[in-house]
């Protein structure tokens, strides 16, 4: 069974309300390590990463009965838009006044960054995530979802609460900004 | 992801893994929970039911005389004093003792 047969699956079984407590097992098996590493790009730290899955899970299980399905949106971009508020409401209790915007925090994600690199990390895919640890937060959920995540914008805007013009341009800005940074990487 | 895609970021080994016993088990205790708090809330709703009517039958069944005297009192903020005394005939037993004041 694929993954796109098995997300369609857990979805229905979401909808019809019969056994969510087996419909989130599968969730989490379908959905931990692709959620894991969005957040990880939001948060970068590792511990911020671990607390915001489990909340993205138990968040999703509790709001359950709000997912609609179909035309409203898909299983996938429904639990990456929880994952991406709760990343997003991590660091805005992390950065200093209540009015300075979340993009203040950029100095100090990209110092985060540093501390969390894998001693066996590829030289290219350090320098990329350098890069993209610097964008503006609009700028990075758009480029991360699009690039890492390879959903279509149509999610994407969804998911950020974008317009799809909005997300688009935003993607255009990251990649012309990552490629002065890291010009030897095709995006 | 492909080898490009790879992150480069530290991560405990098998914590992917090890991730998805903790989160089931937190599902599972948010699930308890939920169920405690349906619990609660099925013995709240006539526990607050009952307490309604109660409330509502010491309203209802709230001496009479005390209805009258307020009904009265209300009454005598605007009335004239021969409209005052037709009204004290009509809720005092002894109007006769009351026309010698």
């Amino acid at each position: 069974m694929n993954e796109k047969l098995r997300e369609a699956d857990v979805a229905e079984m979401l909808l019809n309300g019969e056994d969510t407590a087996r419909a989130f097992d599968a969730i989490i098996e379908l959905y931990s390590e692709r959620l894991y590493w969005h957040i990880r790009r939001i948060v970068v730290l590792h511990e911020d990463a671990e607390d915001i899955l489990q909340d993205t899970f138990v968040t999703a299980y509790l709001k359950a009965d709000g997912f609609r399905g179909g035309k409203e949106g898909s299983l996938t971009g429904w639990l990456y838009k929880i994952a991406t508020n709760l990343g997003i409401r991590a660091l805005r209790r992390r950065k200093r006044g209540i009015f300075s915007p979340i993009d203040s925090l950029c100095g100090r994600l990209a110092a985060d960054f540093e501390g969390e690199i894998s001693p066996t990390a590829d030289e290219i895919a350090v320098k990329l995530q350098r890069a993209v640890v610097g964008l503006p937060m609009k700028q990075k959920l758009v480029f991360n979802l699009r690039y890492y995540d390879e959903l279509p914008f149509e999610e994407i805007s969804k998911i950020t609460g974008q317009s799809l013009s909005s997300a688009k341009t935003n993607y255009h800005y990251a990649v012309q900004k990552i490629k002065k940074e890291v010009s030897q990487i095709e995006l | 992801m492909n080898e490009m895609k790879q992150m480069p970021y530290r991560v405990p080994d098998g914590f992917i893994e090890m991730s998805k016993i903790r989160n089931r088990a937190a599902v599972r205790r948010a699930a308890t929970g939920r169920e405690r708090l349906g619990k609660a809330v099925r013995w709240a709703v006539p526990a607050f039911a009952t307490l309604a009517v109660a409330i509502c039958a010491v309203i209802y069944f709230e001496p009479e005389h005390d209805r009258d005297m307020k009904r009265l009192m209300a009454q005598m903020e605007t009335a004239s004093d021969d409209v005052i005394y037709e009204m004290s005939l009509e809720v005092v037993d002894y109007a006769e003792d009351l026309s010698q004041l």
